[in-house]
């Protein structure tokens, strides 16, 4: 972790001790008027854990990705981020203990530069991000860092142009450099491969492989193989409801988890 | 790109020296009251392609702010308290009006924010009728000099011009600043201001002050210039004209607010001699402004100019793989 950035928000604000869960997702679910998008949801992300969460289209992973997000509130159930419940938490306050995240559908600034984009987030939840009287496109420590993360993700090149010029593949990767780059102590990723060529997917899976290992993400994922190479257990969800959690392997081998991806022809 | 920057200092530059040397050219005082007229009304709309442009909050309220900063003034005048007072009330009722709006406003956007502000400006256009005792009702009031020279017409213009200046440049370091990027990012998406840790009504609260406080400002000149204010300068009409003005100047350009108070103020005070439908050529102006030239005048001139010389955005296709770089972003719109 960079030392030059004061907010960089510690993983364990609580004090509760070493080696506590990141995130604790307890029997969770979310009713939108007849629909239970979903439906008692239990998980423990460990430090430095790369977690999938897989299942077909309507399995309700967006609706969770949200509430761990904050962006919605549960009908039932708690989240408790670094020891903290913060079910009732907002969005941006969680933001500043330290969660980074993604949309599924880009969410960027379309009318400003690249750089200036990943500046904004820099300075997301600071007071930096409150100077009126100085340029923000000075060569300070906010644009080196953002310059740092532009880096990581193979964007520096492009930094001058807007938004609305990038490719599709372009704007996944710009996202991912604006959740990196306030340093978060999670990463949550939805759907980051979501409408990317062949190509465009492998540059994604590798960038997100060469993530530091201690950084614990939660990667939600309709495609299978993309989830089941990047993480180290992976849960499946259909309806709602849990199908099963375990390695990798253990998911691909499940006998439920086949029937969802290759429509039930083995069904007896 | 540097040679863009000069160009365009260059010209802000010779702008500055025409309005320094107006007084000069021998023009009538009825032709500098008009410029005064104009850059007070450009500082008006100042305030509203700030909020506009890079908040992305059309307000149509900020009539109402002004005149409630030139009803303290003359509230202040009629009490015979000094210069210093009304300077100092008008900005005391400015910021709280201001503060009031931002609270109203702050957990909005869009036609929602459009809706609050003008709800708040019709408040005090009611308020200025009938709280009679404070202003004047329906008569308003009246008298209301400017202290020491400032009465003559060509030493108000330069105090005038003096002040547009500053809060121009003001708002152009604002706008420039990392609180005027978290506008402009509030402007594109506030669910992902929000995911970064933003504080979003906080912000909007910010920036309504800021561009409250450029209005009350403006009111303040307006009624040291006119030496009058009365309930029809709070109208809906006033903040309405001032939308106009800044579409059609370019919202979010540096000199789009003086663009636009220049052909609204024109159209209304020279144009209205000639024919009583001023409204409607204004109307028909603005239509066509929309219809040929979306970006308004200060926005849309470099872009036929550069199209022109045959190296606009467009030679670099988007996303060009090919070559490294594309299309430049200019920080702003901020061109002259
Ligand atoms: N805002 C909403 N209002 C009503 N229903 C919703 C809303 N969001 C999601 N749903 C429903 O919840 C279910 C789960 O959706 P979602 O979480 O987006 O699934 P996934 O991301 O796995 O494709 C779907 O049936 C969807 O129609
Ligand atoms: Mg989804």
């Amino acid at each position: 972790m960079n030392t030059a950035t004061e907010m960089a928000p510690a993983s364990d604000p609580q004090g509760s001790g070493a080696g506590a869960p990141v995130l604790v997702i307890d029997d969770l679910g979310k009713r939108y008027g007849g629909v239970q998008a979903v439906d008692g949801i239990s998980l423990v992300l460990e430090p430095g854990e790369r977690f999938g969460v897989i299942g077909p289209n309507g399995a309700g992973k967006t609706t969770l990705f949200k509430m761990i997000a904050g962006d919605v509130p549960p009908t039932a159930g708690a989240v408790h981020l670094f020891g903290k419940d913060v079910t009732t938490m907002s969005t941006a306050r969680r933001a500043r203990m330290g969660v980074g995240r993604t949309f599924q559908i880009s969410n960027l600034f379309r009318d400003m530069t690249v750089f200036d984009n990943v500046r904004v987030a820099a300075r997301g939840g600071t007071s930096k991000a409150r100077v009126f009287w100085m340029p923000q496109r000075a060569k300070d420590d906010v644009s080196e860092r953002s310059i740092e993360a532009l880096e990581s993700v193979g964007l520096a090149d492009r930094r001058n142009l807007t938004v609305a010029n990038l490719s599709h593949g372009e704007q996944r990767q710009l996202e991912i450099a604006m959740a990196l780059v306030g340093e978060p102590s999670i990463l949550l990723l939805d759907e980051p491969a979501a409408g990317l060529s062949a190509v465009e997917r492998a540059t994604l899976k590798s960038l997100i492989e060469n993530l530091p290992r201690t950084l614990p993400i939660l990667l939600i994922e309709h495609d299978m193989t993309l989830a089941l190479g990047l993480t180290d257990r992976v849960m499946c969800m259909e309806n709602g409801r849990h199908v099963v959690t375990g390695t990798p392997a253990e998911v691909r081998d499940n006998e439920t988890v086949r029937e969802i991806y290759l429509g039930r022809r083995d069904k007896k | 790109m540097n040679r863009r920057m000069l160009v365009n200092i260059g010209l802000l530059g010779l702008l500055l020296v025409v309005l320094l040397a107006l007084p000069y050219f021998g023009v009538s005082n009825f032709v500098l009251g008009l410029a005064s007229t104009i850059l007070i009304a450009a500082v008006l709309a100042s305030s509203v392609n700030f909020l506009g442009g890079d908040g992305g909050m059309v307000s149509l309220g900020h009539g109402a702010i002004a005149a409630a900063s030139a009803y303290a003034v003359g509230w202040a005048s009629r009490q015979g308290l000094d210069s210093t007072t009304q300077v100092l009330l008008a900005l005391g009722v400015t910021l709280v009006v201001s503060f009031i709006y931002g609270l109203l406003s702050m957990r909005t956007s869009g036609i929602y924010f459009l809706m609050v502000t003008l709800a708040v400006g019709m408040l005090i256009y009611g308020l200025a009728f009938r709280l009679s005792s404070v202003t004047g009702g329906e008569n308003g009031i009246s008298g209301i000099a400017a202290p020491g020279d400032l009465h003559e017409e060509w030493i108000y213009y330069y105090f005038v011009l003096g002040i547009f200046v500053l809060t121009t440049a003001a708002l152009w370091v604002v706008s420039n600043s990392p609180f005027g990027a978290s506008l402009r990012g509030l402007r594109d998406s506030e669910s992902r201001m929000r995911s970064l840790g933003y504080n979003v009504a906080q912000y909007k609260l910010g920036a309504f002050m800021i561009s409250g406080t450029v209005a009350g400002i403006a009111g303040l000149l307006a009624v040291w210039h006119i030496n009058f204010v009365s309930p029809s300068s709070a109208g809906v009409e006033r903040s309405v004209l001032l939308v106009v003005m800044v579409i059609l100047g370019g919202i979010g350009t540096l000199l789009g607010p003086l663009i636009g108070a220049s052909i609204v103020v024109l159209v209304e005070n020279v144009l209205s001699s000639y024919v009583d439908r001023w409204p409607t050529a204004l109307g028909l102006i603005f239509i066509l402004v929309i219809l040929f030239a979306r970006a308004g005048v200060a926005g849309s001139v470099p872009k036929v100019l550069a199209k022109l010389r045959g190296r606009g955005p467009s030679a670099a296709p988007p996303g060009d793989r090919s070559s490294s770089k594309g299309a430049p972003a200019p920080e702003r719109n901020h061109t002259p």
